[in-house]
């Protein structure tokens, strides 16, 4: 398949091309490609503008003039009247001023005056207009309106007005022009379909119909680069000042026009001609619901198997796949989350393992945890305690893990500690700890990369594990806190054990877990335990864990771990097992 | 992007002060084995039936499930028939007219052949427009009995149950518009639980239903659309 590059002799159709952002981005690509350009848009351009309105730039100045001239001629200025007359000035003199650049960027334009919703009259007046620039070689679906409104306000007229110019206006413009004649096809979409968006039911369905629309042309037109572009809110056409001042205030970011349009040209790039829907810019969503005083209790289950989570596989002790600590933790944690969109984990604090976990097929198919909401502060900070249950063939309850949960809007920033700027030379490769079996874990826990160094106190790491596929993470997804790393963090404490000559060691309680920012994976991490209480059958100790940089990700607190010598064996069969 | 997705989590959902669940009907086994497993959860269903002229078939139902018919596709028809099923059906226990506490659309099955290329059904458009009606005027109903319990907003389209990504399947394209509108109605009523669900059109009706049932138990708030194929559960997010 060659794929085309457009040249000067491209002609792209463009509906919405006009005037906009379609317009600032038919711009860019015209000084990019002097090809050459039909525009659509309903408005028609005004041969010459009255002789009172010429060079009045100034808005108000502007509406001054229209309501002089309508009483000159007798006329009521009511403000509808006057807006209308407005909006045709100045909407003719943005077509005439997308013309004019085009004109002097080189590149041949025409502008028709037609509505895309009218398929005879747009046949009509395309004819013509090819006959002189040449057969279209690609499309841009720029045309769009809004009638933005909550859903129980909408009327049907808004529907069809909204949906008709997007979705009906492609319909047209592939009938007039057969796909197959295409090398390009952009559908201007919104982050309004691809996230939803308030106020704009309508708008809504219409962009999502474009966006699997493309896909669709891409199962019938696989040589046509087609693509629906998500387009975040730009700092131009449908976003007004005042919309731009709320986005601020939320933390949305608008597009710049130089941006955008340069987003666009490298979209059109051969590289990309297989994606078919792209989204560009910040999802438009409301901020998190405000906390009412309620507090509410839920009781939410869970069936587990090993199948359903492949990544148990690489945490068997003793022949027996168990469930890391810290997949517990992200168990409680998540089932929060999940309840209170928009809200970031911070904290767990007193986590228990109570009866951790372990599959040697006598352990309970169905899990059951009993979330509680115990505090809200402020619409910032929900707090809950989360018990982690199941029950046995005898009817009687088994507590596995319990521990309390704190959400907030917004994260503290992330204090920095240079643990990476302790780093000496003497370094030890943290892989042979598994293998000598030190660490039971298998690949999917090998994060400790390099010990840089170790004392009686104290031990520095560099971790590191590669993103994991989510299907391998199964029921224990890393997003709101990263279960695999965490673990990682706590392995940290049998490598110390070893240096000292000690037992191993297992995870029994964690006085608490501090996130400022989920843990990454595919990013080196530094992590310091400092160990705070030891005695001969447990041992208490502390990890903080930062980039590069510094930043602080994580910190545990009071993480006891029992030491046995029966552990070091149970790791050790694993040994002997495989060999 | 795709990101695969485990099986829900299942929370126990206290039974509806407003057991009147609306499910319209896709003229397939699919709306009647959903409407029994609704019934059986405690719901009373409501099937609402759109004009033979938009689906011609209408499914069988179980004793128990009510039926109402669309007989046009106008608004002012439809606000009738949604007072009388509420009027009809939604009588609570203790004898006050309780609301309508579920709507789920189960969109008819539009697919076409490979010749037919991208196909705008009148029948899809039409029915696009009628669930947008539905949510507008159920809007009262749905946000109130959110007060008491957990409300629904459900719709299912069977594009390729991987949000039309696979390039495989040629299905109407009006049905994607069911995604659009549901995941807005999430973001205006934020305590309505409000899903689109994507099937694929080969899932069997019996595993189709289930796939809806454990979606409305689905503990996790922040998923607004969820697809079932061969590739099992999925979610569509923008890659970084
Ligand atoms: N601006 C943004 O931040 C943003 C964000 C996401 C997506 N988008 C999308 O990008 C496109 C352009 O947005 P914009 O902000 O530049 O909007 P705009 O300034 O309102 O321009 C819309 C254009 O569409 C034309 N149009 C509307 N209905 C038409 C019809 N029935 N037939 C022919 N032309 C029609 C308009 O011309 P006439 O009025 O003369 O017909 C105008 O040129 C839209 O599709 C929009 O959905 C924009």
């Amino acid at each position: 398949m060659v794929l085309a590059k457009i040249n000067t002799s491209s002609v792209f159709l463009v509906s919405g091309g006009g005037r906009g952002i379609t317009a600032e981005c038919v711009i860019r690509l015209a000084q990019k490609y002097q090809c050459r350009w039909i525009l659509l848009g309903r408005s028609r351009i005004a041969d010459a503008e009255p002789a009172w309105a010429e060079g009045c730039t100034d808005p108000a100045d502007l509406k001054k003039r229209i309501m002089q001239a309508m009483q000159a001629q007798g006329e009521k200025p009511t403000p509808m009247a006057v807006q209308k007359q407005f909006n045709a000035i100045t909407t003719s003199r943005d077509i005439r001023k997308t013309l004019e650049t085009l004109q002097n960027i080189g590149s041949p334009a025409e502008y028709v005056s037609v509505d895309v919703t009218d398929l005879a009259t747009l046949k009509e007046e395309l004819a013509p207009v090819v006959d002189r620039m040449g057969a279209i070689t690609g499309v841009i679906h720029g045309a769009g309106n809004l009638a933005d409104k909550w859903i129980e306000n909408k009327t049907e007229q808004d529907f069809e007005n909204v949906y008709a110019t997007k979705v009906q206006g492609l319909d047209n413009l592939i009938h007039c022009i057969p796909i197959g004649q295409l090398d390009h096809l952009v559908l201007f979409s919104s982050v309004a379909g691809f996230f939803g968006s308030a106020g704009q039911a309508d708008y809504a369905i219409a962009n999502e119909i474009l966006n699997k629309s493309a896909h669709l042309i891409k199962l019938h037109h696989p040589e046509c680069h087609v693509v629906s572009i998500n387009w975040g809110p730009w700092d131009s056409g449908m976003v007004t000042p005042e919309l731009k001042r709320a986005f601020a205030r939320r933390g949305i970011e608008v597009i710049p026009i130089e941006v955008g349009t340069q987003m666009l040209v490298n979209e059109l790039n051969a590289r990309y001609h297989d994606q078919a829907q792209v989204v560009i810019g910040s999802p438009i969503v409301p901020p998190p619901a405000d906390l009412d005083g309620e507090l509410r209790s839920y009781r939410i289950r869970r069936r587990l198997t090993v199948e359903a989570n492949p990544f148990l596989r690489d945490h068997v002790i003793g022949g027996n796949p168990v469930l890391p600590a810290t997949c517990a933790a992200n168990w409680l944690i998540s089932l929060c989350t999940q309840l209170h969109p928009g809200y970031l984990f911070s904290s767990l604090e007193n986590f228990k393992v109570l009866k951790g976990i372990v599959f040697d097929g006598t352990q309970a198919k169905e899990f059951v945890a009993d979330v509680q909401e115990v505090g809200k502060t402020h619409s910032e900070e929900v707090h809950f305690e989360v018990r982690l249950w199941s029950e046995q063939d005898n009817g009687k309850i088994r507590f596995h893990y319990s521990g309390q949960v704190k959400l907030r809007q917004e994260l503290s920033p992330p204090p920095v500690h240079l643990i990476s700027k302790f780093a000496t030379n003497s370094t030890k490769s943290g892989l042979s700890y598994y293998q000598d079996k030190t660490l039971f874990h298998g690949a999917t826990f090998q994060g400790i990369r390099e010990v840089l160094e170790a004392d009686d106190r104290q031990l520095r790491v560099q971790c590191y594990l590669p993103s994991l596929n989510p299907r391998h993470q199964g029921q224990f997804l890393a997003d709101a806190f990263n279960p695999y790393m965490a673990d990682v963090l706590i392995q940290t404490v049998l490598i110390w054990l070893k240096e000292q000559h000690q037992s191993g060691a297992l995870p029994t309680e964690i006085q608490q877990i501090t996130q400022f920012k989920p843990l990454p994976f595919d990013r080196p991490i530094f992590a310091l335990m400092e160990t705070k209480v030891k005695t001969s059958t447990s041992i208490i100790y502390n990890v903080t864990a930062c980039d590069e940089d510094g930043t602080i990700y994580l910190h545990l607190s009071g993480v006891k771990a029992t030491i046995s010598d029966r552990l070091s064996q149970l790791f050790g069969t694993l040994v002997s097992s495989h060999s | 992007m795709l990101k695969p997705l485990p099986d829900p989590d299942w929370l126990d959902v206290p039974r509806p002060t407003s057991p009147v669940c609306i499910l319209t009907d896709d003229g397939s086994p699919m709306t009647t084995k959903l409407a029994d497993s609704l019934t059986h959860q405690g719901w009373k269903v409501v099937v609402l039936s759109f004009p033979v002229t938009i689906v011609p078939r209408k499914s069988a139902l179980s004793p128990g499930v009510e039926r109402v018919i669309l007989e046009d596709m106008s608004e002012t028809h439809l606000q009738t028939q949604l007072t009388t099923i509420a009027t009809r059906y939604g009588v609570g226990d203790h004898g006050r007219g309780s609301e309508i506490g579920a709507f789920i659309h189960l969109n008819p099955l539009f697919s076409f052949s490979r010749q037919a290329g991208l196909v705008y059904d009148v029948a899809e458009r039409a029915i696009a427009k009628c669930v947008f009606l539905i949510a507008k005027h159920l809007k009262p109903s749905l946000t109130t009995a959110a007060q008491t319990g957990r409300s629904y907003f459900l719709t299912v389209a069977r594009l390729d149950g991987v949000f039309g990504t696979s390039h495989e399947v040629n299905f109407g394209a009006i049905g994607a518009g069911l995604f659009g509108l549901t995941k807005t109605l999430n973001q205006e009523w934020t305590q309505v639980f409000c899903r689109a669900i994507d099937l694929a059109p080969r899932l069997d009706p019996e595993v189709s239903a289930q796939c809806i049932l454990a979606e409305m138990h689905d503990p996790n708030l922040s998923l607004m659309e969820v697809g079932y194929s061969s590739q099992g559960r999925v979610a569509l997010i923008a890659q970084t």
